[in-house]
């Protein structure tokens, strides 16, 4: 926009345009790749306590991130060093895991994302004391933290289109995804490929998270409590959790990032609020037991 | 229609659990396996369903080996009824009994109206078609061996590989699970099945495997399987197969100590 048009466009356009159409439709695409990614892990592992980073997408992105920010990199480079290390990290855990056969492939898978994940979030502390401590490490700090303010549209355009694409995978394959809950012998006797399925899951996953991730930071949770929700309200299918989860991930982080944005005079990043209401959640999941899994 | 095991070798990697396993099933017997704990049962019905490789020799249905056929291939010819569990999930009936679908589904579909009418009528075919809108989790353990039952049939395989499909059901269950075998085999299906009870192998099976040691002992009718030598040789304590009454065959374990009804009958039994 340019001076010669402010003659015809009001501020609250420009605020709508610039600040808050981004915000909301950052809102519902990160609020659904993170939930929808969470339903396809949470599944594959046959497990209800696993988020989207149980192979260690979000602490390579975030050494990514701090990388980029260490080496002064524009925003756009940030951010695409986030996106890298997601993907690299991930495909690290997985090849360490395809390496060590004649084990429980599902337990490998998660050992190894647990193990890269904590040298991520090493290699993440080191970088801090390497930081300026005046300029950088503030930054450090507040992308890991997690936040939405100051996306912009043309963030999105690329973002989108990355999410759709591990979108589709999931959706075309949802009914042997379900399947694959029973555990690995159980879908292959009954016709899945189940190595091909864990690949395809775990590339659109790791996809729809990191490519989120390199815009928003770290926001915890809502992978692992939308699901959860949905699993509550349309059963463990996952042809049905699937939409289910990515609706209520968007309906959540809009409602909860108009909260960071309006709570204090100072914005509180979003990802400090999720993990406000997401550990008392999580508590009372242990609380009401196994049913509560549903 | 045949499943045959030629000359296989079974185990994982260097650690061979068994060799010299060759066996053949046909439709509408019943081949129940015998084996002490850790005799390689389920490595080798791991083998005979493709999931994991045979060391040596081969499995083949109709004459194709395994290692041609497509999981969702396999699971049209041979179906695995495990043994009952608990999903992590709570599915109900119905969800878990159309999982048997997958290999007849087309590419990225799910489960159709057609679909639901064979799983429903599966259900009811083992008598528990007021099942399927129950909770899995919730059912009995007898109820959700069943419903795995119905899930391999709705397969549409000629083939049935049931892992101990009697372990850990009371009494009642057991004989129902028993019944329906024999009905199955009645039908048609050719069907494999382990289990620790000579007795339920008396009960339906029309040919028996004894599988220690390393590899197959024995293999042929069940009368002739079944024998005191074998099974005291087999379970290592005195065994002997007495006729009831109404003509049945029963494992009856050969103890020193008199029988505690009888040595105080004054008292009676708890």
């Amino acid at each position: 926009m340019t001076g010669d048009d402010m003659g015809t466009v009001t501020s609250g356009e420009i605020v709508f345009m610039r600040v808050r159409l981004p915000r909301v439709a950052a809102d519902i695409l990160v609020g659904a790749a993170l939930s929808g990614a969470g339903a396809a892990y949470q599944t594959l592992f046959r497990n209800p306590l696993v988020s989207p980073d149980i192979l260690g997408v979000a602490s390579g992105a975030g050494l990514g991130a701090v990388l980029g920010i260490l080496m002064s990199l524009s925003v756009a480079g940030i951010e695409a060093f986030a996106f890298l290390g997601g993907i690299a990290t991930v495909l690290l855990v997985y090849l360490i895991s395809a390496s060590l056969r004649g084990h429980d492939r599902t337990l490998v898978l998660v050992l190894s994302g647990v193990v890269i994940g904590a040298l991520a979030g090493a290699c993440i502390s080191l970088v801090k004391i390497l930081a300026d401590p005046y300029d950088q490490l503030p930054a450090i700090t507040f992308w890991l933290l997690g936040s939405l303010a100051g996306i912009k549209l043309s963030d999105l355009a690329i973002t989108a289109p990355l999410v759709l694409l591990g979108v589709v995978p999931l959706v075309l394959e949802r009914w042997s995804i379900g399947v694959l809950s029973l555990g690995d012998d159980e879908a292959r006797s009954l016709g899945v490929d189940v190595g091909r399925l864990r690949a395809v899951v775990i590339s659109a996953a790791t996809l729809m998270t990191a490519s989120v991730v390199a815009i928003s930071g770290v926001i915890g949770w809502i992978g692992l409590m939308m699901p959860h929700v949905a699993r509550m309200l349309v059963g463990p299918n996952f042809n049905r959790l699937l939409p289910a989860s990515m609706l209520l991930g968007t309906a959540f982080l809009l409602i909860v990032d108009t909260l960071a944005r309006s709570l204090g005079r100072v914005e509180t990043p979003v990802g400090i609020l999720t993990a406000v209401l997401g550990a008392p959640f999580f508590l009372w999941l242990l609380a009401r037991g196994r049913r509560a899994w549903g | 229609m045949r499943l045959v095991a030629e000359d296989l070798s079974i185990g994982c990697g260097p650690r061979v659990v068994g060799s010299g396993i060759s066996l053949v099933v046909l439709p509408g017997e019943v081949l129940c396996l015998l084996g002490p704990n850790g005799a390689g049962k389920t490595t080798l019905f791991r083998t005979l369903l493709g999931l994991q490789p045979a060391l040596a020799g081969k499995v083949a249905i109709d004459g194709v080996p395994l290692e041609y056929l497509r999981p969702a291939d396999i699971a049209q010819r041979l179906a695995y009824v495990p043994q009952a569990h608990v999903t992590e999930f709570s599915y109900s009936v119905l969800d878990v009994v159309l999982m048997g679908r997958t290999s007849r589904l087309r590419s990225f579909a799910g489960p159709g109206s057609e679909d639901r009418r064979i799983a429903l009528d599966k259900l009811r075919s083992l008598g528990i078609g007021d099942l399927a809108g129950a909770d899995y989790t919730q059912i009995s353990g007898g109820q959700r061996q069943l419903v795995l039952i119905a899930r391999a049939l709705t397969q549409g395989a000629p083939f049935l590989i049931m892992d101990e499909p009697t372990a850990s059901l009371d009494f009642g269950n057991q004989a129902l699970v028993l019944a329906r075998i024999r009905e199955l085999a009645g039908q048609g299906y050719g069907i494999v099945l382990s289990t620790h009870d000579p007795d339920h192998a008396l009960l339906v099976g029309t040919r028996v495997a004894i599988i220690a040691e390393g590899g197959l002992k024995a293999i042929g009718k069940t009368g002739d399987v079944v024998t005191a030598e074998a099974l005291s040789a087999l379970y290592r304590t005195e065994v002997q197969v007495e006729e009831t009454a109404s003509g049945r065959r029963v494992c009856v374990p050969m103890w020193q100590q008199p029988d505690p009804v009888r040595a105080a009958p004054g008292k009676g039994a708890h």
